[in-house]
């Protein structure tokens, strides 16, 4: 199966260095955008999206994941980005709406 | 076997002994569903930490990729790398399996990476992009292991959520049903069962009364 990056030109060049198939994307809404469409495709097993554009999305996200089992979507540290803490405990919180 | 909620019980013998039956039932699914959220958590708090440990090692690995990208943006420019990137073969694929776990599927992923040529002529780049091809490359495992563990910690919480309701369903709607059930079918046929009895003890006193009378 494939692995499909979004994130920003250079997030995707990086990939696609690696040889992963990249999707540009410029804003949250197109990030979402896409990533619908990639959902229903069979042939991604997974989707990696650089965090800068994720952030604003989370909550849409977990939703997604949540629904659909295939494919994965991970979030990626976007370059140039800081170092912070990924709070796990936070997201289940989330999920599990308590 | 069935109770449909909502409509009185008929408060016969038969249906008290279906209705304990189920209660019994609902008990002991209870008690499963209870150990199962157990194991859930326990898991998932495992998981946790698994995830958090899999960031923190594909940071480094993440950051020197970047560098070497950003380095050789510097001394090739946009155009290049971007160029060289496209033509790269999209070869990299995984295979996603799935496994389970304590009844939930969680996704398995397997990097089968074909070869490592690097797709481009030594022309117009330098080491700064095969630095950057490598890393990449390189820090490629670390991402995938990293999203195996976190996509499994949003099964499993789902899972869990699921149980929960489940749970709150059968603590707090189910088992009070056939327990309040079970009480008015009891206390129904009590009070049946203490009419007969002055119902008999009446007839008999009557019929002894007709007995004595005409006895007279």
């Amino acid at each position: 199966m494939k692995i499909v990056a979004l994130g920003s030109k250079v997030f995707v060049t990086g990939l696609r260095l690696a040889g992963i198939e990249g999707l540009k994307v410029d804003s949250s809404a197109e990030a979402l955008e896409t990533l619908s469409k990639l959902i229903k495709d069979k042939e991604v097993g997974l989707i990696l999206l650089s965090d800068d554009i994720s952030k604003s999305i989370r909550s849409k996200l977990n939703e997604i994941r949540s629904k659909y089992s295939t494919p994965l979507i991970y979030e990626v540290p976007a370059p140039g980005s800081k170092k912070e803490k990924f709070e796990y405990r936070d997201m289940l919180k989330q999920i599990l709406g308590v | 076997m069935s109770v449909s909620f909502g409509r009185k019980f008929l408060p016969t013998k038969i249906e008290l002994i279906r209705i304990k039956r189920s209660l019994s039932v609902a008990r002991s699914v209870y008690k499963i569903l209870e150990d199962k959220r157990e194991v859930l958590l326990k898991r998932l708090d495992e998981l946790i930490e698994q995830a958090g440990a899999a960031r923190e090692e594909l940071w480094g690995p993440l950051l020197d990729a970047y560098r070497a990208l950003f380095d050789s943006y510097l001394k090739l420019g946009s155009l290049t790398v971007e160029s060289v990137a496209a033509t790269i073969p999209k070869s990299t694929e995984v295979s996603l399996t799935l496994k389970r776990i304590i009844d939930v599927t969680v996704p398995a992923l397997q990097f089968n990476e074909k070869s490592l040529n690097l797709g481009y002529g030594f022309a117009d780049t330098n080491s700064a992009l095969d630095e950057a091809f490598f890393a990449m490359r390189r820090v490629l495992p670390a991402i995938l292991k990293a999203a195996e563990i976190e996509n499994s910690i949003f099964r499993l919480a789902s899972e869990l959520e699921r149980t929960q309701r489940l749970l709150n369903a059968l603590e707090f709607i189910i088992i009070p049903q056939y327990e309040e059930a079970v009480r008015s079918i009891t206390s129904t046929l009590d009070e049946r069962e203490r009419e007969d009895f002055v119902r008999l003890k009446k007839i008999k006193k009557v019929l002894e009364l007709r007995k004595s009378r005409s006895g007279v």
